[in-house]
C-alpha cells in the first residue's frame, strides 16, 4: 500500500499577476512539498520575486488560487499564518533590521508571535547559538558587516520556527566567506526552501529540483548530477540540456 | 507686550502641536493624511461641552469625549482606511474627509451653528510672573501637551509596541513579514491619534471657552501646516512646527492685525518649504521615521 501523499506546503494554481496592464506572472502553477528545496532561476524581471510575494500574500493575483499549509488563502488574515510558517529572507538585510542590538532583532519575530519578552530573548539566543552566531548577540545591528547582517536576518526568521524558507537572492552582495557560511547553514537546516538566485554554487548545494521563470511563465529546469572528482548537483536551466 | 504674546502663542501652539502629532502618527506610520482628525478635535471639544452641559462632572465629560473620539476613529479605520489600504493614498484621504463633514453636520444638527460658551473650569486662577499673566488652564494645557508628546516619544522608542509602530512606519510589508499583526496595531494607532486630537479639542475648549461644529477646520489646517513646517513624519518636528505657528499667529494678530493672520501663517509655511522643502526637522527620505 502506498503511503498517503503529504499535503503540499504551498500550491499555486493558474496564478496570473498583472501590473499596469502587463502580465508579470502568466497562469503559473507550482507545488512545494515538505522537504522540497526548489530553485527558481531566470533572468531579471522574469517575475521570480513576484512569485514569492504572491505565495505570502504581498501580491494579489488577478486570477488563480493560492493554497498554503492545506488551505486556500485569500484574505490578509489568511496570509498572516502563512507568513509565520513561510518566512521570507529579505534581499536587503537593512530592510529587516530595526532593533538596537542583534539579539533584540532576532527576538523581534518571536515577540510579534506573542512570546513574552524573556522567552523571546531566550529563543533568540538559542537560535544564534545554533547558527554559531552567539558572539554577535550583543553587537549593535547597524555596525555589522553586510554578510553578518544577512546571517542575523536569517537568524531572525529562523527564530520564528518556519516550515518554509523563501530566499530571495540570499547571496546578493555577500563576500565569498559569508556566501560559504550562509550556504553551510542553509544546507544543514531541515526546512523546505524556495531559493531565487543567480548564484549557481548555492543552488548546486541546496536545490533538490528547479524551475525557470521566463517571460512570466514557469517552465521546468533540470538538475543534473555530473561525474566530478567530488560529486555535487548542478542546476541546468531551460534548453541547456534539452 | 511681546513676551506676553509669546506666552499666549506657546499656549495656542501647544494645541496645534497635539493636532500636528496626531496627523504625524497617521501619515508617518500609515502614509495616510487622515482628514477626520480635525473632526475628532472638534468632537473632543463639542462632546466635552455636551457632557458638561448635561450636568456631568468635567472629568466624566472629558473621559466620555475621549472615548467617543476613539470609537469614531475606529469607525474611520474600519470604513475609510481599511477597505482602501494598499490602493492610492488619495482614496482614504477623501473618505476621511467625508467623516469630517459628517461629524460637523451631526454636531450642527445637535447644537446648531452658533459658537457655544464652554464653562470656565479654572476661572480667575492666573499666575503672575513678572509682568506676564498666565492662566492656570493655559499652563495646565501646555504642561499636559508637552507631557503627552514626551510620553509618546518614549513609548515609540522604548517599548515593543513602539518598535512595532516604527517598523510599520519603515515598511508595512516588512512589518507583516516579521509577524506584526497589523489588524490589531493599526486600530490602536487610530485610537492613539484620535485621543491626541480630542485632547487638543478639549484643551482648546477649556482655554478659549468656546466650541462650535466647525472649530476643527481652522485648527486642522494649522495642524497640517505645523506638521509640514516641522518635517513630515517627525514627532519633534510637529512639536516645533505647532509651537512656531502658534507664536506666529498670536504675534501677527498683536503686531499686524487679525485680518492678516492667515497670510502670515501660510506665508511662513511657503517660505520654509521654499528654503527647506523637507521642513525644519525633516530629513531627506531615509529609513528613519518618527
Amino acid at each position: 500500500m502506498n503511503a498517503p501523499e503529504a499535503t503540499p506546503f504551498i500550491e499555486l494554481e493558474g496564478i496570473t499577476v498583472e501590473r499596469a496592464g502587463v502580465r508579470v506572472l502568466d497562469r503559473v502553477s507550482l507545488t512545494l512539498q515538505p522537504g522540497d528545496r526548489l530553485a527558481v532561476v531566470g533572468p531579471n524581471g522574469a517575475g521570480k520575486t513576484t512569485l514569492l510575494r504572491t505565495m505570502i500574500g504581498l501580491q494579489k493575483p488577478s486570477s488563480g488560487i493560492v493554497r498554503a499549509f492545506g488551505r486556500e488563502r485569500r484574505s490578509q488574515a489568511d496570509f498572516r499564518e502563512v507568513r509565520l510558517r513561510a518566512a521570507y529572507l529579505f534581499q536587503d538585510a537593512d530592510d529587516q533590521l530595526f532593533c538596537p542590538t542583534v539579539v533584540e532583532d532576532v527576538a523581534f519575530g518571536p515577540l510579534n508571535m506573542g512570546l513574552e519578552e524573556d522567552k523571546a530573548l531566550e529563543k533568540a539566543r538559542v537560535t544564534l547559538a545554533f547558527l554559531g552566531l552567539e558572539h554577535l548577540g550583543p553587537r549593535i545591528t547597524r555596525r555589522l558587516s553586510g554578510g553578518e547582517k544577512r546571517l542575523v536576518c536569517l537568524a531572525g526568521i529562523l527564530s520564528m520556527d518556519p516550515d518554509v524558507l523563501l530566499l530571495d537572492e540570499p547571496t546578493n552582495s555577500l563576500d565569498a566567506k559569508h556566501v560559504e557560511k550562509l550556504t553551510q547553514i542553509l544546507a544543514g537546516l531541515d526546512k523546505s526552501m524556495i531559493i531565487v538566485s543567480h548564484d549557481r554554487p548555492i543552488l548546486d548545494t541546496l536545490a533538490t529540483r528547479a524551475v525557470r521563470m521566463k517571460d512570466a511563465r514557469l517552465e521546468p529546469a533540470v538538475l543534473h548530477r555530473h561525474p566530478h572528482v567530488h560529486e555535487h548537483l548542478h542546476v541546468h536551466v531551460g534548453s541547456e540540456h534539452e | 507686550m511681546v513676551s506676553q504674546q509669546i506666552v499666549n502663542g506657546l499656549m495656542l501652539g501647544s494645541i496645534y502641536m497635539l493636532v500636528a502629532v496626531a496627523f504625524t502618527l497617521a501619515i508617518g506610520v500609515l502614509n495616510f493624511l487622515n482628514f477626520s482628525i480635525p473632526g475628532l478635535f472638534m468632537l473632543g471639544g463639542m462632546a466635552a461641552y455636551g457632557g458638561v452641559k448635561m450636568g456631568l462632572h468635567w472629568s466624566l465629560a472629558f473621559a466620555g469625549a475621549l472615548a467617543l473620539a476613539g470609537l469614531v476613529s475606529l469607525a474611520v479605520e474600519r470604513l475609510a482606511y481599511r477597505p482602501m489600504r494598499g490602493g492610492d493614498p488619495e482614496v482614504p484621504l477623501v473618505s476621511s474627509l467625508g467623516f469630517l463633514v459628517l461629524l460637523e453636520n451631526l454636531m450642527l444638527i445637535r447644537f446648531g451653528s452658533d459658537q457655544q460658551a464652554f464653562p470656565a473650569l479654572l476661572a480667575d486662577t492666573n499666575l503672575r510672573v513678572g509682568g506676564l499673566v498666565i492662566g492656570m488652564a493655559q499652563l495646565a494645557s501646555l504642561a499636559l501637551s508637552i507631557a503627552l508628546v514626551i510620553w509618546l516619544s518614549w513609548f515609540l522608542s522604548a517599548t515593543n509596541t513602539g518598535r512595532r509602530v516604527r517598523t510599520v512606519a519603515e515598511s508595512g510589508e516588512t512589518a507583516v513579514l516579521l509577524g506584526i499583526d497589523m489588524s490589531s496595531l493599526v486600530p490602536r494607532l487610530f485610537i492613539g491619534s484620535a485621543l491626541l486630537a480630542a485632547t487638543a479639542g478639549i484643551l482648546f475648549a477649556v482655554n478659549y471657552q468656546q466650541v462650535s461644529p466647525f472649530m476643527g477646520e481652522g485648527v486642522g489646517f494649522k495642524g497640517v501646516a505645523a506638521m509640514i513646517v516641522g518635517g513630515m513624519g517627525s514627532i519633534w518636528g510637529a512639536v516645533l512646527g505647532g509651537l512656531l505657528i502658534g507664536m506666529v499667529e498670536v504675534l501677527s494678530i498683536s503686531l499686524i492685525g487679525s485680518n492678516v493672520v492667515n497670510i502670515t501663517v501660510y506665508g511662513l509655511l511657503l517660505l520654509i518649504l521654499i528654503l527647506r522643502p523637507q521642513g525644519l526637522m525633516g530629513r531627506p527620505p531615509s529609513r528613519e521615521k518618527l
